[in-house]
């Protein structure tokens, strides 16, 4: 604050009323400081004998003004404080503001008011009473807590709300000041009964300051079903802030019954109508948290909102859209296809900040569909071409993005990004570059298409050492067969070895070369050689020279052996028919996205972090509150006996699943999983997993298995068969499949018809089956046919596997499901049955969330 | 989840603190500080509204180039905090009449004043401009509204602050009397319209508001009615009807009627605020059509014509409309052109409804030795209606193709900024604006005004090859 000063302070005196105005140069300014402060303190204590009051009012308006300003003014608290006694409330008020500012710096001399405090906090004026208790209670000093308590509980029963709704303010105030004084003086129940009160701006501090003292302990307020009633009743009463306050009540609330849930979400829809868009979200909140329950009901919440949150967006006000915007892509992860048709909507303006460009843009990638990707991917290449370079980058890197979800527009994209590479402008052709490496990755039999006209590009890319690097990258990576002239493109760079600065180009191009000499010897035997001889004098980086020296004596010792460990087993098996589901980045992603879906409306959506990483613990809320999120809704509804929907616990559950682990066909398995497996299939729920998951602050849902377990009854049993609770960490070898597979008998055979074919292969479907405890052992798709191998394995043991075969012509799907059982079951036909059913029912709901049925 | 404000503050755009208060005592020192830099020096683009820095989380809007910011350390939700700040914004330009930093300095009393009342230990307590008369005694310092001519004439250019009357103590009798019954109200439409190169209208929505300002003695209950046969929701309405795809409602309105008569009823809250909120999507005609054509003369020149129709009415005109064409980095010209953006910038004071305007630009690439700019350009001066402008661009110098091929690239979009007074493009009406039943004697000025205006209105630069 100290650098901009000068400047404001002269500006400032000219301000106000009644005082001559001095044009110092700086140098004189500290002296001229005091000089004034000293000049006030004077006119303050004229004043007291004077008695004018607007005289008064301005120079007391002066000492405000210079405490504004960061200028020390509390040499004049004596004085001050003897100009409180007045009967001109604007006076009054100044003095509080001041009073509150400077006591903690002058706590003895603050005691001098006490009296004047005191005798205020009982006068007739209720604007007085109120004024002087807030005032009294931000002082912020703990040798008042004394004096502090009486006048606070005469409040809480005052005739003025006015009074009243300060009073309960100032009980939060007095907890921070003392947390045991208020914790003992029984104001928690004082609160829960002025809940009742008749004014809503009473009622809604009594939330605010409720939610606030048993954050840390209880985790806020307890909802009960009367405070909820109670509350929506008077809906209407309540200003926009007091309405948020209720609504987070109503977003911890669990209905009783599916009537009250519909009750509930019928009084608060009109609330969706309101202006106001931190209202509108936490309405959404509550929709979403209630409809978690009724999972059919999910889809109708986000089209439900779907047009309201456009209209707030469209306001007119950038930093609302901002907000609503990243909320939007929280929401269209979780809601895939509601928000596509809607895409022009997020088209960006050009006079638009660019934080909203940003984020706009980031969504237009993930909202593309089949129908509407050539109208975004036209609008995006526009884009490309921006003067600001982030928005550029960021539109390249989402067309990029959309040809990774949407395989069929695959070739479409990459012919427009090789038609940026002829663009000579900012940061386009590099960022292309390296979007093009990434969709080659994912799509390598498209290399026949970017390659040749990447050549001309080597050059072009010279300043950007990691668009040269992914260059390279492609030249050794695709340049064999189909790509003659890779070599050729790698020459020029050899030969000027020296006049390469980076570290990063050089690593790649030693990479890329010996990969090539494997492919195409003949003509890289030579450039190989006089690459390493280069390389391995090269002491500008150490990673260069002895990545260099570590090819050398590799192809010294065998070359065999050095293909193998260079090309990888990859290009071994060049027919492998499994395809990598989804890149290692976005799985992780999921889990993320599913935190953040639990503090949905809070920082934590913008940020992008779950709040326990960027909220100090004294402002956190306790954790086991946290759990109350929408996604253990499920588990208090199966709790409370209504097991009709028996497949809510498990949702409940697995949503906080890791979607990570075994990729079908893929080993990834790490040691510290394959510890905590259960071939056996044991009962124990596998504790060091919740470790693993590093879901501590999403907690108690990983707990409540370990509960049922430790005490296993025989209702408790059926509870868990019922809601099919599988083991995240189980995993089956082929063989013990195939075995299992030809001895078992078949458990159930059901069919469903689907409405469209899973586009993108099966990566979606096998990814969202894992993210519920189905792993895949092995997919593949045939000319009429696609066709998954699925197990999983239950808590108590139990083993299931399951054959699915999609008909592609008649779009039929057909599930064979068999089931081993455990050593650990008695028999019973009839609990197999029901888990059978509960396995079909969830991948029936896992087909309708991916909506293919 | 909830969480309080630590601090809130006002600061000038060059970064002085004008206002700034401290809630809990958990904010830090330098907070203000702290914004302002990192606001200004964020490294990509312009800051977000919401970040996060040295443990405290800072929320901020910008308002007539002053700054309000707010931090906390709770995580509370970031919609409802830029909502707060939004409100408090309005509240003192209620109060203080205008909004800008000469205002607040003068108000600060009245600002700080205004402040306690709204905020309490760092939660939202009364933000309605109406209730906080109650509790607020200091008198505004009127200050002249800056003349900005920019912007399209606000609601009320009055100097007087809406509230300068009905205080309970402190308020003189003197401009008591003189206060007028008044109420204006505002039909506002943003239109966002995309065309393509070629002409064809590629996304176009009307963000609209109905924006009222009361200067109502007694807030008496108001009906106002829209057209009868409007439609919410995508897809519905027949031929003629007026198609709304959503709209919201300011908190004092209540639509008992709404579905039955299409009427709004509401005690006005004192001050500027906005009624209803719409947003269509559907086709509408655009009141301009922008045709550009690009033509390569030579290898070093292009030559742009922009062609521009008003399609309103002969009794409408377009105000203040300015349409700005970017130009070729390396260029260097005179007149119009504004080298440091880049742009052609053609400025046409009313253009008047059914008519068509012309601007043709000549632009001359420099070819030959590196920085061999030719900069005897003639520097034609750009008038409009048919005459001509002529450029030239100098730089490195690639073979003449490229040279084009890139150069055109850099032309466009054209972006044009106007307001049509008098004009709405979707057809919404205020069909009438009453005092209910109860109070028939009371008779108010009632201002109803419509207008429309750009709020990005683009035309892309069609280059060949492209769609």
């Amino acid at each position: 604050m100290s650098a901009p000063l000068p400047q404001s302070r002269q500006s400032h005196p000219s301000t106000l009323p009644g005082q001559h105005q001095q044009q110092n140069p700086p140098a004189y300014f500290v002296d001229t400081k005091k000089g004034e402060v000293s000049e006030l303190k004077q006119l303050l204590k004229t004043l007291a004998v004077e008695r004018d009051p607007k005289r008064k009012r301005d120079v007391i308006k002066k000492v405000i003004a210079y405490m504004t300003l960061g200028i020390d003014v509390s040499r004049l608290f004596t004085e001050m404080v003897l100009a409180i006694e007045t009967r001109d409330l604007v006076v009054k008020k100044m003095v509080y503001l001041y009073l509150c500012n400077y006591a903690h710096a002058k706590p003895d001399l603050a005691l001098m008011c006490v009296n004047t405090l005191q005798r205020d906090c009982s006068a007739d004026d209720p604007m007085v009473r109120g004024l002087a208790l807030r005032a009294l209670c931000s002082l912020r000093l703990p040798s008042m807590l004394e004096y502090i308590s009486a006048p606070l509980r005469r409040a809480l029963t005052d005739q003025s709300p006015y009074v009243r709704k300060t009073g309960v303010m100032g009980i939060l105030k007095l907890f921070h000041l003392a947390p045991d004084v208020a914790r003992s003086a029984n104001f928690v129940d004082l609160l829960y009964n002025m809940i009742q009160d008749p004014d809503p701006h009473v009622v809604t501090n009594c939330l605010i300051v409720l939610g606030e003292m048993l954050a840390a302990e209880e985790g806020g307020m307890a909802v009960n079903q009367p405070l909820i009633l109670h509350l929506l009743g008077r809906l209407g009463e309540f200003n926009e802030w007091g309405l948020t306050q209720i609504l987070a009540l109503v977003a911890k609330y669990h209905p009783a019954d599916e009537e009250e849930l519909f009750t509930i979400m019928n009084l608060l829809d009109p609330v969706l109508r309101t202006s106001n868009s931190g209202v509108v979200l936490s309405t959404i909140k509550c929709f979403l948290h209630l409809a978690t329950a009724v999972p059919d009901l999910q889809p109708q919440v986000y089209l439900r909102v779907k047009a309201p949150l456009l209209t707030l967006m469209a306001g007119g006000n950038p930093e609302v859209e901002y907000c609503i915007l990243k909320h939007l892509e929280a929401m269209v992860h979780r809601a895939p296809g509601v928000f596509d048709d809607e895409y022009r909507q997020l088209y960006v303006r050009y006079n638009e900040p660019t934080f909203v460009k940003y984020e706009k843009i980031d969504i237009l990638a993930i909202i593309a569909n089949e129908e509407t990707v050539g109208d975004i991917v036209a609008e995006l290449a526009e884009y490309a071409t921006d003067v600001d370079q982030e928005v550029s980058r960021r539109s390249i890197r989402a067309i990029g993005n959309i040809a990774f979800r949407l395989p069929s527009a695959a070739g479409m994209i990459l012919e427009r990004l090789v038609g940026f590479l002829d663009v000579d402008m900012n940061s386009i052709r590099p960022e292309t570059i390296l979007v093009m490496r990434d969709i080659l990755r994912r799509y390598p039999e498209r290399k026949a298409e970017a390659l040749p006209r990447l050549q001309s590009c080597m050059r072009r890319v010279d300043n950007h050492p990691e668009a040269q690097a992914a260059l390279i990258w492609m030249t050794g990576e695709y340049g064999g067969k189909n790509f003659p002239e890779g070599p050729y493109l790698l020459e020029p760079l050899i030969d000027s070895y020296a006049t390469i600065s980076s570290a990063l180009v050089k690593l790649s191009l030693l990479t890329a070369a010996i990969k090539l000499f494997f492919k195409r010897p003949p003509e890289m035997q030579s450039m190989l050689g006089r690459l390493l001889a280069a390389a391995t004098n090269d002491l500008t980086s150490q990673d260069v020279h002895d990545r260099a020296l570590l090819y050398y004596r590799l192809l010294v010792a065998d070359v065999e052996a050095a293909k193998r460990v260079v090309l990888g087993e990859h290009e071994v098996d060049v027919n492998r028919t499994t395809i990598v589901g989804t890149f290692a980045e976005e799985r992780d992603m999921t889990t993320l996205r599913d935190k953040l879906f639990g503090e949905f409306n809070t920082l934590a959506v913008i940020y992008g972090k779950p709040s326990s990483q960027f909220v100090s613990p004294s402002y956190r809320i306790k954790p086991a509150e946290t759990s109350l999120t929408p996604f253990m809704m499920g588990v208090q509804i199966g709790d409370s006996g209504n097991n009709g929907n028996n497949l809510l616990d498990l949702h409940a559950d697995d949503s906080l699943l890791p979607a990570g682990g075994v990729e079908c066909g893929v080993e990834s398995e790490s040691p510290s999983r394959a510890g905590s497996t259960n071939p056996e299939g044991s009962t124990a729920y596998t504790g060091p997993s919740s470790d693993l998951l590093d879901m501590s602050d999403m907690g108690v849902s990983l707990a409540v298995p370990t509960d049922r377990i430790t005490t296993p009854s025989a209702s408790q049993q059926d509870f868990c068969t019922s809601t099919l609770a599988l083991i995240d960490s189980f995993r089956m070898e082929p063989e013990t499949f195939q075995h299992l597979w030809a001895e078992l008998p078949e458990s159930i055979s059901y069919n469903v018809d689907l409405k469209v074919l899973p586009t993108d292969g099966l990566s979606t479907l096998e990814t969202s089956l894992l993210s519920r405890g189905i792993k895949c052992l092995a997919s593949g798709e045939l000319t009429d046919v696609f066709k998954l191998f699925l197990y999983g394995q239950h808590e108590l043991g139990r083993l299931y596997l399951i054959q699915i075969l999609i008909h592609k012509l008649s779009k039929r799907l057909n599930l064979t499901l068999k089931i081993g059982r455990s050593e650990m079951e008695s028999e019973g036909d009839d609990g197999k049955d029901r888990s059978a059913n509960a396995v079909v029912e969830l991948i029936t709901q896992v087909l309708s969330s991916l909506h293919l049925s | 989840m909830s969480g309080a404000m630590s601090s809130f503050f006002i600061l000038s755009p060059r970064g002085d603190t004008i206002i700034s208060r401290d809630f809990r005592g958990d904010s830090l020192p330098n907070a203000a500080e702290l914004l302002f830099r990192k606001v200004k020096f964020w490294d990509k683009g312009d800051a977000p509204p919401v970040f996060h820095l040295d443990g405290l989380n800072f929320v901020y809007v910008r308002k007539n180039g002053l700054l309000f910011g707010a931090t906390t350390r709770f995580n509370v939700s970031p919609s409802t905090t830029v909502e707060l700040l939004n409100r408090m914004a309005k509240v003192f330009k209620d109060y203080c009449g205008v909004l800008s930093e000469e205002s607040i300095r003068k108000n600060f009393i009245l600002v700080y004043e205004l402040l306690d009342e709204m905020m309490d230990f760092g939660y939202a307590q009364a933000t309605s401009t109406e209730s906080l008369k109650n509790h607020v005694y200091n008198e505004p310092i009127v200050v002249e509204s800056a003349k900005s001519n920019l912007r399209m004439p606000k609601i009320n250019s009055k100097t007087t602050p809406s509230t300068a009357v009905h205080k309970p103590i402190t308020i003189s009798a003197q401009s008591g009397g003189k206060q007028k019954n008044e109420i204006f109200v505002d039909i506002l439409e943003r239109l966002n319209v995309l065309f393509s190169g070629s002409g064809y209208i590629i996304n176009s929505t009307i963000d609209g508001c109905i924006q009222m300002k009361s200067y109502l003695s007694g807030n008496p209950e108001l009906k106002l009615a829209l057209n009868s046969d409007l439609v919410i929701g995508k897809g519905g309405g027949g031929y003629g009807a007026v198609v709304l795809d959503d709209c919201n409602f300011h908190e004092c309105v209540r639509l008992d009627e709404f579905e039955s008569s299409r009427t709004l009823s509401f005690f006005p809250p004192d001050g500027e605020f906005i009624l209803l909120n719409y947003r269509i999507t559907g086709e509408f005609r655009a009141p301009f059509r922008i045709f550009p054509t690009v033509d390569e003369v030579s290898p070093y020149k292009v030559e742009m014509t922009l062609m521009i129709r008003a399609d309103i009415p002969e009794s409408n005109y377009g105000a203040n409309v300015q349409v700005r064409v970017p130009m070729p980095r390396s260029a260097i010209a005179t007149s119009e052109y504004n080298a440091s953006e880049k742009r052609v910038v053609w400025n046409i004071k009313k253009f008047p409804g059914a008519t068509e305007q012309t601007l043709s630009i000549k632009i001359t690439l420099a070819g030959g030795g590196v920085g061999g700019s030719s900069t005897s350009s003639s520097g034609g001066s750009l008038v409009n209606s048919g005459s001509t402008g002529s450029m030239s661009a100098g730089g490195t110098a690639p073979p003449p193709g490229q040279l084009i091929g890139s150069a055109r690239k850099e032309i466009g979009p054209v972006s044009m900024s106007f307001e049509i007074p008098m004009y709405n493009v979707s057809n919404l009406q205020v069909r009438y604006l009453r005092i209910s039943e109860q109070q028939k004697s009371y008779n108010p000025y009632r201002w109803v005004r419509y207008v429309t205006q750009a709020s990005s209105f683009v035309c892309r630069v069609g280059t060949g090859s492209e769609r």
